[in-house]
């Protein structure tokens, strides 16, 4: 006997980012603890990031949401998708989003990210509950 | 809870594709280099595809993309686990729940 490692592909979209975590959408149920690579296009490059799936929620039969957090396993590189967050910080567009419902997005909170420059939320920010959005398009 | 979070949560307002590459460890009970029989944490669905990865004591990586023929659950004590009868499949086809890898 000897060990190896099984690799399994999940295509998803991701539907809400923080430079902590995630929200992924899947056909696919993750396990919560499951660990991966994430490639998503963000921002017309693709970005990479280490990931922990942190909870699971079944939206219906067939679809899974799920948060992750992101594993801050080296400094944030410029395909990092917590760095490329993290350099919105300032320029970011809030825009209110009533018409979609708020979910976790997989940041437990447990997590050391100094390396990773992001903008403190101030406190009216984070009492507002209207979420925030970022325009990809008027970015590329 | 909102108050908790430590950084700004951006939506997008169109999701963004991707894919999510899992990792988790496996036993490998036999391999004959075209199928084998490998005892994992993570249950898997009859043509699922996935990859095999092994990695020699040199370092060299070796990666093969299997199809799960069946699935069943290890009867023994302890955690959880499940027996994977796969075979190679080099043209593999997306299965219902995963999608055609190639080796990398």
């Amino acid at each position: 006997m000897t060990n190896a490692v099984l690799l399994r592909n999940v295509p998803l979209v991701v539907r809400d980012v923080s430079s902590g975590g995630c929200l992924i959408e899947s056909r696919t149920p993750l396990r919560i603890g499951s660990v991966g690579w994430l490639e998503v296009e963000f921002e017309g490059a693709q970005r990479f990031e280490w990931f922990r799936i942190a909870r699971v929620h079944t939206e219906d039969a067939h679809t899974f949401l799920a948060g992750a957090e992101f594993l801050p396993l080296s400094a944030a590189g410029v395909d990092s998708l917590r760095g490329a967050i993290g350099r919105l910080g300032g320029s970011a567009v809030p825009t209110g989003s009533d018409g979609v419902a708020g979910r976790s997005s997989g940041d437990t909170g447990n997590s050391e990210r100094e390396d990773v420059p992001v903008v403190a939320e101030r406190s009216a920010d984070i009492a507002d509950s209207s979420r925030k959005i970022v325009d990809f398009v008027r970015r590329r | 809870m909102i108050a908790r979070r430590r950084f700004t949560r951006y939506v997008l307002p169109a999701p963004a594709e991707g894919r999510a590459r899992t990792l988790s460890d496996c036993v490998v009970e036999s391999w004959d280099g075209e199928s084998a029989v490998v005892v994992t944490t993570q249950p898997a669905l009859p043509a699922d595809v996935l990859m095999l990865q092994f990695t020699a004591p040199g370092g060299a990586i070796t990666v093969h993309p299997v199809r799960v023929v069946f699935c069943v659950m290890e009867p023994q004590h302890g955690p959880l686990r499940f027996r994977l009868h796969v075979r190679v499949t080099p043209d593999a086809q997306p299965g219902p729940n995963s999608e055609s890898v190639a080796p990398s």
